[in-house]
């Protein structure tokens, strides 16, 4: 009971918003009469295609892999630590049973439509499909046994590549415009990967747009509402750079250095970005695409060194950059624009970036 | 008598109005200081100061040539600091951390190497700082002040956390840097350090020699 509690009910909880999603797509958009023809479909769908059944195992995996996490993430809670008292003392079929039923219950909804899935292959006489989907959950919940197993034996331990990260740390040093993509990758990577999908949807329909005869102009506007979406970004790496690396203005860099360093950073940081228009686009713009966006950016974060800027006027001052951009691309006067915001943006970071401090709130 | 190393002049730092240090004049010459004071009187404040780390009215002089105003850069190179409780990005190893100083303030007086064993930093120094103790981070944030070829050191509360096989160790560090290399230390500490040789206190919002 203690264990559905701390492990099944919690997860559920915190997952009620991707379980709802996931709901919608499955039951709300179409109608009660549908319904079973749409999940049939859907199940055939997988069941005689290749593709489609190697797609539907991957998102399983996905899946399986984001319950693993969880499992392993609560056992290294220190609310949790009792865990080990209890859950480590177990022995022989009694572990392995417990271990095994913690895991099928957070996997069961991938079970649940597995198992119809099989029974329509049978029905249809798709056994190999079948046998695929069979074998594939059976080690689905079998594989992450062995993790739970190890990291119950060995508290305060990261099984899940530790060898790894330890000889990629041996060999290869972070440099200092990695450290916030390492930040993002780590400790925020939902307000990321929330970018860069709802960025990426944005250049999408604005490419969709483009007709025979390009105009940049709307692959400008889709790339401002990409940088719209990306200034949370931004605001975060101030805060960022306030809480973990206030030592940093004490490194004798010089500020050419200092502003090609953050350039560098949100170089990267639009890569995806950068890589979809190259593909949508062709390389012809890309330059402009590329030294456009990158301005827009280091304007924004060069705003972040006056003092007292909350969240509250930091973006008005974006939306005030944004519809700025917005009308100087649409009069063709994109490279002034970039040219404009690159030479803002130096300006205030050369004198302001010594004479910033960080809120009092923010390092205390 | 010695030239002064570093050189406080008309030194105002105010938070919201409260004014925490109004310093007219404060010459330190070549010694080991020893910085005093209550809580809250603003010990912190002033070695954020001299670092060069937060933004003060007035300017100091390192060797009376070397502006912390004008010449921040050259500055930072002969000004190190390590701060009472260091925070850094989890994700970095103390390689990285290492990496950095190094490739910034440039090899040392002292091989990094032989600092690191000296400290036992080098058990842990490949792994991420989030699984390091408050006195393994310590540790290397005082490795860190001992990076480079500075002129001053400033060290924020070296003593806490650190276990006491480490604490003579640092001293003979200090005492060594201080004799060999002419540096010059301020310390903060709550605790007596023994390797001090001059009090500094602040006072009314001044710095003043006791």
């Amino acid at each position: 009971m203690a264990l559905s509690k701390v492990f099944t009910a919690r997860y559920y909880t915190r997952n009620t918003g991707f379980f709802l999603l996931v709901f919608y797509f499955f039951f709300g958009i179409v109608s009660g009469n549908q319904l079973l023809s749409y999940h049939y479909a859907l199940i055939m769908g997988f069941l005689t295609s290749t593709g489609m059944l190697l797609i539907t195992l991957l998102i399983w995996l996905l899946y399986n892999l984001k319950c693993m996490a969880y499992v392993l993430k609560t056992l290294s809670a220190r609310e949790n630590t009792f865990l080990y008292a209890t859950l480590g003392i177990l022995e022989g079929p009694r572990k392995w049973r417990t271990l095994y039923w913690l895991h099928f219950t957070l996997y069961a909804p991938v079970l649940v439509y597995s198992m119809a899935a099989i029974l329509i292959a049978v029905k249809i006489h798709a056994y190999v499909p079948a046998m695929i989907i069979l074998v594939f959950n059976i080690i689905m919940t079998i594989m992450p046994m062995r993790s739970y197993d190890h990291k119950i034996k060995h508290p305060g331990t990261t099984p899940f590549f530790s060898d790894w990260v330890q000889w990629l740390n041996r060999r290869f040093r972070k440099p200092l415009w990695m450290f916030y993509i390492y930040e993002l990758l780590n400790g925020n990577v939902k307000a990321l990967a929330l970018t860069k999908f709802a960025g990426a949807l944005v250049l999408l329909m604005a490419c969709s747009f483009i007709g025979d005869q390009p105009d940049k102009r709307v692959v400008l506007v889709g790339l401002l509402i990409n940088l719209l979406a990306h200034s949370v970004l931004i605001f975060n790496h101030r805060s960022f750079d306030d809480l973990y690396l206030s030592s940093l203005p004490q490194l004798p860099v010089p500020l050419w250095k200092r502003y090609v360093q953050t350039g560098t950073t949100y170089l990267f940081i639009m890569l995806p970005e950068f890589i979809l228009l190259l593909f949508k686009t062709g390389p012809a713009d890309l330059l402009l695409y590329i030294t456009f966006g990158i301005s827009i950016l280091m304007l924004m974060r060069s705003l972040l060194y006056f003092p007292q800027l909350d969240q509250d006027k930091y973006f008005r001052w974006v939306f005030l950059i944004i519809v700025t951009g917005l009308f100087l691309s649409l009069a063709y006067y994109y490279w002034y624009a970039t040219v404009l915001f690159q030479l803002t943006a130096f300006a205030i970071f050369y004198f302001r970036y010594y004479r910033y401090e960080a809120p009092l709130q923010e390092v205390q | 008598m010695q030239s002064a190393v570093l050189t406080l002049k008309d030194i105002t730092k105010a938070y919201h109005e409260t004014v925490i240090l109004d310093i007219p004049e404060l010459q330190l010459q070549h010694n080991i200081y020893w910085l005093l004071g209550g809580n809250g009187a603003g010990k912190t404040t002033s070695m954020k100061v001299m670092a060069g780390l937060i933004p003060f009215k007035g300017d100091i002089y390192l060797e009376n040539n070397i502006s912390c105003r004008k010449q921040p850069v050259q500055y930072r190179r002969f000004v190190n600091y390590a701060e009472a409780e260091p925070v850094y990005p989890g994700f970095l190893t103390g390689n990285d951390l290492v990496s950095l100083y190094l490739k910034t303030k440039g090899n040392g007086y002292q091989d990094i190497k032989e600092l690191i064993a000296l400290l036992s930093i080098h058990t842990f120094i490949h792994r991420p700082v989030s699984t390091y103790s408050s006195g393994m981070l310590k540790k290397l944030s005082l490795l860190l002040a001992f990076t480079g070829t500075p002129k001053v050191i400033l060290l924020d509360e070296p003593l806490i956390t650190l276990d006491k096989q480490t604490v003579p160790l640092l001293y003979d560090i200090i005492e060594s840097f201080y004799s060999k290399h002419g540096v010059t230390f301020c310390i903060t500490s709550h605790q007596p350090v023994s390797a001090v040789s001059v009090q500094l206190q602040v006072q009314d919002r001044n710095i003043v020699k006791i």
